[in-house]
């Protein structure tokens, strides 16, 4: 096998090679980080590569292997990490200058358990400055770059997780998600990303950027893998309080359900005029697909709950201005101008507005939760539109737009992913968006299984994969 | 804080001072819409029925080791 052939794999067909010793970690190791040296200065998905360290991991889950010591489906599988995540002794920008040169001196949850898992660390992914952000565009370390268009944004802010992962420069990467950060990457880079329940994952090790908006979640090539990076790193983690102590259940195993009798609800609030033409084309057709795979299709309205969202951005801004006022005044001229106008105003809200915001929260999630009483699954566009030029990904309101099918499901905190389901004109990805009950991300992710078994969106790639 | 509506400068820079932060007069003149454009968001949480006084803020206890 190249390799070429080998960064192409999906973690699920690489694992079984690894583990019958068909394929050594290191060989893999060593196709990703060719892969990196060929494609990425072109569209600047990693901020840091960790080469030595990646072939000294890689070695030993190889000689782990041999000794017949295999540790599950993740077992020498390359992966990278957004740069907000925590890493010992390895620089951790948070895709800032502020943090330009910190190195931390432990490891995130998240990459602990990884590590465990026996992953391997490839380096850390571009990331939106602070994760404040929907497009990746950085005056610090330059942009991020689409795949599939070099002029158009990669979307954000776990941007550079969705390139490395669309070209083969990583199996899978660990994003995050407060207002869609998972998804808006994922749907304008044509990969699959999942924001699990709020609590499922620790966020220990992990900068904030909106404490109780903040979710921990992967990107990856399918929901498959999805599934078999959530079982590594899912579960209670005692140094993070909003970790919930709730029963994990097999992803992988839930995958294996049928769509059969799935209930879903079609978003129709997010099919209206502020969507284009070829957008609602291509999530109608996927509509078709899981009707023809037997789920029982309706059409669901969110306005009883629209006019909650105004607690998103009141809740999202007072946040990340109570983290970031440690800065404010004393490195002011460090931020790019777009964030550090974010938190200015955000550091202006009061109290009691935020406090309110909170508790609109516990009306939305009871009203959230009647209304998917009758739908297992809702559905929506992931976005109104494909990625947009880094010209107008440069424009303020953007982040309002890209931002506008996500947002509700990180204040409500239900899980959210997003799948490839076509491509618009200049062969753009479109990505469908599944939103699930508390603690039902086995339902979502076994509709997106049975999707992906029926199309073939999340298997194409971009012409830049093969450079 | 003037009604919504009417937010100038002079609030934004009161608020400001009172977060302990100073803003340059550039900074007040490209805040201020910006503000008022946030205060949109705040304004429709302030429209919500939340006269409920059960619902609360809440937080949580570590369990006891």
């Amino acid at each position: 096998m190249s390799a070429n052939e080998l960064c192409r794999l999906s973690a699920a067909e690489l694992a079984p090679r690894l583990k019958s010793r068909e394929v050594s970690p290191v060989e893999a190791t060593r196709a990703t980080l060719e892969q990196i040296e060929r494609v990425n200065p072109a569209l600047n998905a990693f901020l840091l590569v960790t080469a030595d360290l990646a072939l000294d991991q890689a070695k030993q889950a190889e000689a782990e292997i041999g000794r017949g010591e295999y540790r599950g489906p993740l077992h020498g599988i390359p992966y990278s990490l957004k740069d907000l995540y925590y890493t010992r002794g390895i620089r951790t920008t948070g895709g800032s200058n502020i943090l330009g040169d910190w190195v931390p001196d432990h490891d995130s949850a998240v990459g602990e358990r990884l590590r465990e898992a026996g992953a391997v660390l490839l380096g850390k992914n571009h990331m939106h400055e602070f994760a404040f952000g929907t497009t990746n565009l950085s005056p610090h370390y330059g942009p991020a770059r689409n795949p599939w268009d070099q002029t158009r944004v990669t979307g954000g802010s776990s941007g550079g997780s969705a390139v490395a992962v669309a070209t083969g420069m990583s199996h899978f990467s660990m994003g995050s998600d407060t207002g869609g950060s998972i998804r808006i990457p994922g749907s304008f880079c044509g990969v699959s990303g999942i924001k699990p329940t709020y609590g499922r994952v620790s966020k220990f090790g992990a900068l904030p950027l909106a404490w109780s908006m903040d979710h921990a979640g992967p990107l990856a090539r399918s929901a498959e893998d999805l599934a078999l990076v959530l079982n590594a790193i899912v579960g209670p983690d005692p140094r993070d309080r909003s970790s919930a102590e709730v029963p994990v259940p097999d992803f992988a195993a839930a995958l294996q359900g049928a769509a059969m009798g799935l209930r879903v609800g079609v978003i129709q609030d997010y099919m209206d005029d502020a969507v284009t033409g070829e957008i609602k084309a291509g999530v109608r057709q996927a509509v078709q697909v899981l009707d023809g795979l037997g789920a029982e299709v309706q059409e669901v309205s969110l306005a009883e709950v629209a006019g909650y969202l105004g607690a998103a951005t009141t809740i999202l801004h007072a946040e990340a201005a109570a983290y970031h006022v440690r800065w404010l005044t004393s490195r002011k001229v460090d931020y790019s101008p777009a964030v550090v106008e974010r938190l200015q105003v955000g550091s202006l809200i009061p109290a009691i507005d935020y406090v309110n915001a909170q508790r609109a929260r516990t009306v939305l999630v009871d009203r959230a939760l009647e209304l998917m009483r009758n739908y297992d699954v809702l559905v929506s566009p992931t976005e109104p539109m494909t990625a947009c030029t880094l010209e107008d990904g440069a424009r303020p309101e953007i982040h309002n737009t890209i931002a506008r099918h996500t947002r509700m499901f990180n204040l409500l905190g239900f899980p959210a992913m997003s799948i490839p389901c076509g491509f618009g004109e200049g062969n753009l990805p479109i990505g469908l968006q599944l939103v699930g009950r508390p603690w039902e991300e086995g339902t979502i992710l076994r509709l997106a299984h049975a999707y992906q078994q029926a199309t073939d969106w999340h298997q194409r790639w971009p012409s830049i994969a093969d450079r | 804080m003037s009604n919504l509506d009417d937010l100038g400068a002079g609030d934004v820079q009161r608020l400001a001072s009172l977060a302990g932060l100073e803003f340059s007069d550039s900074e007040l003149l490209r805040l201020t819409p910006q503000f008022k454009g946030l205060m949109q968001a705040v304004r429709r949480v302030r429209e919500l029925d939340l006269d409920d006084g059960d619902l609360a803020v809440t937080f949580q206890l570590p369990e006891t080791p």
